[in-house]
C-alpha cells in the first residue's frame, strides 16, 4: 500500500469531522493505524496542503548549499524554519515553513531563477500529535 | 669554531609569500650593515603599499598590502635604494644585567664549553666581555636579539628543541645571543627552544611595559652588558 | 549584553590583527580564518575592523541580554537559538534572553560570531584582538570563561527584513578551490610561493612540497601548525640569521617536519623558509583539523593577488547586498 502525504492528512480531516478516533487500513500484510487523541478543544489543521512561495527573487535553492539533504522532502519541519534559500549572488534569503508540517513536493527545480510569488514546496500540515504506527518491518 | 652562517656576495630581495618581502644584506654580521637597515626601516615605512617592517639580523622584512602594493616594484626600489643608504651611530642607551651563569637556569653550560673545548669559567668570559647591541626584535615583545657574541661562542642549535626555564634566560643560538624577558605571571616555568641556556638574569626589568606610552624599555641600537654575578657549577 | 554561560577554552575576542608594531615584536594575532570573521561583519554591516568572537572548542552558550541582529560564520556549529535551529552563514535577530548554543562542528574547525557594532573591549595598539601567548589584548588578554559579559559597541538600531534572517554563500562555495592534480577527496590544497631558502633544499624535498600529502598533527593551533610528511632536507646545512616572518611561512627547522607559523606564531625565527601559503588562503588552513591532509601547489604573485581580489569581490557584494535585508528602527524592538 503506498499512501501520499495528502491522503493520509485527508483522512485525518474525514476522522475529524466525522469525529472518529481510530482507524485502521489493512492491505494484504500492510496496515496503517491513525489514532486521534480526544481533545475537544482541539485547533482543527487547515484543510488542503499550503504552498509556500518565494519572498524575494534569486536562485531557488532547497535546503541549503552547505548542509544534507539537499531536497529536505519527507522530512518534519517547525514553523519558521527555514527550508529553502534564494541566493542573490552571495546573499541566501530564506524560503521559511509558515507552519509545522512536512514538506511534500518540490513546486520549483532547484537551481532555477524565481521572483516574488514563485511556488516552491506543498507543504503538508502535521495532523494534531497523530501516532502513525508502521507496519511490521519486512 | 664556527658553525657556518650563511654570508651573501650581494644583497637579495625575496618574496615572502603574496604581501611580503625580505631583503638579506650583503656580508657577515656587521654593526655597520644593521645601522644602514635601521636607517632604511625608517625610510620604508613611508612607502605606499607598505604597512609595517621589521628589521632582523642584517635583514629587513617589509610587510605589504595585499591588494594595494607591488611586490615586484617594491623590491627592485629597495634593491635600488639599500646602496645608497649610509652606515651610522645613532644614539644608544647603556643596560646592565648581573647574570647567574649555570646552574638550573644554565643547563646548557657544561656541554657548550665543552663543545668548544674551554673551560666554564673561559666561556663565561668571552660571553661577558662585550657590549651587545640590540639589533632587531625578538620572536615575541621582548629584549630582541642581539648582536655581539664572540665567535668563539658561536654554537649550532639544538636539533630538536629542548624544554627549559622561561625567566631572564641568557642564551646562545646560532652566532647569536639573547636575553629573555622575564617570566609573565601565570606563564609557562619552561618552553621548549632550540638555543642553549648559559645562564638566568635573576633581577631583570621588563622589557615591554603596556601600561607605559613608551612601552620598550630598549630600542633598536641599545646597548646590554652582562655582569657576571655568580658561577654555579 | 552577551554573557558566556558555558565555554571551553581557547575562544576568545579576535578582530582583523595588529599591523604596525612588529617594532615590538608583535605579530598580527587575529582571527585564524579571516574569510568567515570579515563575511560575518559584512552580513551586519559592521567596520571592517569590528571585533567579533572566535570559537575553536565547542560546545559553547550563551546569552543575549540585549537585543541585537547577530551573525555566525566559519564552521557549521549547528547553532540553535531557544532551541530554533540556524542555517550556516547566517544573521538573524536575537531578542534579550534568548540563548545561543554552538555545537562541535563535523566539518571545520572554527567559526565566528559577529554583533551588531562589534564587541566592545579596549583596543591594544590600534586592535581588540586577544594574544593569548603573551597575555594581553581581547578581554584582559586571555580566552574566555563562564560568566564573562561583552558588551557591544554602540550601533544604529536595526531588525532584519525577514524574521527568518538572512545569509551568506560560506567561503567554501563562493571561492574558487585551488587546484592539486593528485590531491585526494577531502585533502586541503593550499597555493604556496616559494621562500628564500627554497633552493636550498634537495631535489626530492621540493618534490616532497609540492606532490605528498602533509598530514596536520594535534601540536596544530593559533601559534601554527606542525605537519607530519617526507622529511624536507636542504643540501647545505648552514645556520640562519633570525628575521621576520608572516603568517603562513612554512619553516622547515632540523626535524625535517614542516611548521607552518599562524596568526599567533613568532614574529621573527632563525629556521630556514621552504614556501609560504598566500594570504588568501589562510583561512583554508584555519579550518584544517588535525588529521586533515594538506597538499601545496605552486602559485605566481599575480594568481596571489588574484585570488585577494576574488575575496575582496565577494566580500563587497555581500555587504552591498546584506543592506537590503536590514532595517533601520526608530525603537529598538522589545
Amino acid at each position: 500500500m503506498i499512501l501520499a502525504a495528502d491522503d493520509i492528512a485527508r483522512l485525518v480531516e474525514h476522522m475529524r469531522r466525522s469525529g472518529v478516533a481510530e482507524i485502521e487500513i489493512a492491505d494484504g500484510d500492510d496496515a496503517l493505524r491513525l489514532a486521534l487523541p480526544e481533545t475537544g478543544d482541539a485547533v482543527p489543521a487547515p484543510v488542503a496542503p499550503t504552498v509556500v512561495t518565494a519572498t524575494a527573487c534569486g536562485v531557488f535553492l532547497p535546503g541549503h548549499p552547505a548542509r544534507e539533504p539537499k531536497a529536505p522532502i519527507g522530512s518534519p519541519v517547525e514553523a519558521g524554519e527555514v527550508v529553502a534559500v534564494l541566493a542573490l549572488g552571495p546573499l541566501l534569503q530564506p524560503v521559511v515553513a509558515p507552519h509545522a508540517g512536512m514538506l511534500a513536493r518540490l513546486l520549483c527545480p532547484a537551481g532555477q531563477r524565481v521572483d516574488f510569488g514563485t511556488p516552491l514546496f506543498e507543504l503538508v500540515p502535521h495532523p494534531q500529535s497523530p501516532e502513525f504506527v508502521k507496519r511490521k518491518d519486512v | 669554531m664556527n658553525s657556518g652562517v650563511i654570508v651573501l656576495a650581494e644583497p637579495r630581495v625575496s618574496l615572502c609569500g603574496s604581501a611580503a618581502l625580505l631583503l638579506d644584506a650583503e656580508g657577515p654580521l656587521a654593526l655597520p650593515t644593521q645601522e644602514r637597515i635601521w636607517r632604511l626601516s625608517g625610510e620604508v615605512r613611508q612607502w605606499d603599499g607598505v604597512v609595517d617592517v621589521q628589521p632582523g639580523m642584517n635583514s629587513l622584512l617589509v610587510v605589504l598590502d595585499p591588494l594595494d602594493a607591488d611586490p615586484a616594484l617594491l623590491s627592485a626600489r629597495l634593491l635600488e635604494v639599500w646602496p645608497t643608504i649610509e652606515a651610522g651611530r645613532i644614539a644608544s642607551r647603556l643596560l646592565e644585567v648581573g647574570v647567574v651563569y649555570g646552574g638550573e637556569g644554565g643547563q646548557d653550560l657544561p656541554a657548550l664549553a665543552a663543545y668548544h673545548r674551554l673551560d666554564i669559567g673561559a666561556v663565561v668570559a668571552l660571553h661577558a666581555a662585550p657590549e651587545y647591541v640590540v639589533f632587531a626584535p625578538g620572536v615575541s615583545p621582548g629584549f630582541g636579539y642581539l648582536f655581539g657574541l664572540d665567535q668563539r661562542l658561536f654554537t649550532p642549535r639544538h636539533k630538536v628543541p629542548v624544554m627549559r626555564p622561561v625567566g631572564g634566560r641568557v642564551a646562545i643560538g646560532g652566532g647569536q645571543a639573547n636575553l629573555g624577558s622575564p617570566r609573565m605571571e601565570g606563564g609557562p616555568a619552561m618552553q621548549p627552544t632550540g638555543w642553549h641556556a648559559i645562564g638566568r638574569a635573576p633581577a631583570l626589568p621588563v622589557p615591554f611595559d603596556l601600561s607605559k606610552r613608551e612601552p620598550n624599555l630598549l630600542s633598536l641600537g641599545d646597548r646590554i652588558r652582562f655582569r657576571i654575578d655568580r658561577i654555579e657549577r | 549584553m552577551i554573557e558566556i554561560l558555558d565555554t571551553p577554552p581557547l575562544n576568545s575576542v579576535q578582530d582583523l590583527g595588529r599591523l604596525g608594531f612588529r617594532c615590538h615584536g608583535m605579530g598580527r594575532s587575529g582571527a585564524m580564518d579571516r574569510v568567515a570573521l570579515q563575511a560575518a561583519n559584512a552580513l551586519l554591516g559592521n567596520d571592517e575592523t569590528a571585533a567579533g568572537i572566535e570559537f575553536q572548542l565547542f560546545p559553547a552558550v550563551l546569552r543575549f541580554h540585549a537585543g541585537t541582529v547577530f551573525a555566525l560564520t566559519g564552521a557549521d556549529c549547528a547553532a540553535r537559538l531557544d532551541g530554533h535551529p540556524l542555517p550556516p552563514w547566517w544573521a538573524m535577530e536575537a531578542k534579550a534572553g534568548q540563548e545561543l548554543v554552538l555545537s562541535p562542528p563535523q566539518h571545520g574547525l572554527r567559526s565566528y560570531l559577529a554583533v551588531q557594532g562589534g564587541i566592545d573591549v579596549p583596543p591594544v595598539f590600534g586592535s581588540r584582538s586577544t594574544q593569548m601567548r603573551d597575555g594581553f589584548g581581547g578581554l584582559a588578554g586571555r580566552a574566555l570563561c563562564a560568566g564573562d559579559r561583552l558588551a557591544a559597541m554602540p550601533a544604529p538600531p536595526c531588525a532584519t527584513r525577514d524574521r527568518a534572517g538572512y545569509g551568506a554563500l560560506p567561503a567554501s562555495f563562493a571561492l574558487a578551490a585551488p587546484v592539486h592534480e593528485t590531491a585526494g577527496e577531502g585533502e586541503i590544497v593550499l597555493r604556496v610561493i616559494a621562500a628564500a631558502e627554497y633552493e636550498q633544499f634537495d631535489e626530492a624535498s621540493r618534490a616532497s612540497l609540492w606532490n605528498m600529502p602533509w598530514k596536520v598533527t594535534s601540536q596544530s593551533n593559533r601559534q601554527g601548525y606542525r605537519l607530519a610528511g617526507s622529511a624536507l632536507q636542504r643540501t647545505e646545512l648552514l645556520e640562519m640569521r633570525s628575521h621576520g616572518i608572516v603568517p603562513g611561512v612554512i619553516q622547515v627547522p632540523p626535524s625535517g617536519q614542516p611548521i607552518i607559523q599562524l596568526a599567533d606564531g613568532n614574529s621573527a625565527g632563525g629556521y630556514p623558509k621552504i614556501g609560504v601559503v598566500i594570504e588568501a588562503d589562510l583561512w583554508r588552513i584555519a579550518q584544517a583539523a588535525p588529521g586533515n591532509i594538506l597538499r601545496f601547489v605552486a602559485c605566481t604573485l599575480e594568481e596571489a593577488r588574484a585570488a585577494e581580489r576574488e575575496i575582496a569581490t565577494y566580500l563587497a557584494k555581500l555587504r552591498r547586498l546584506a543592506g537590503y535585508c536590514r532595517l533601520p528602527i526608530m525603537e529598538k524592538a522589545a
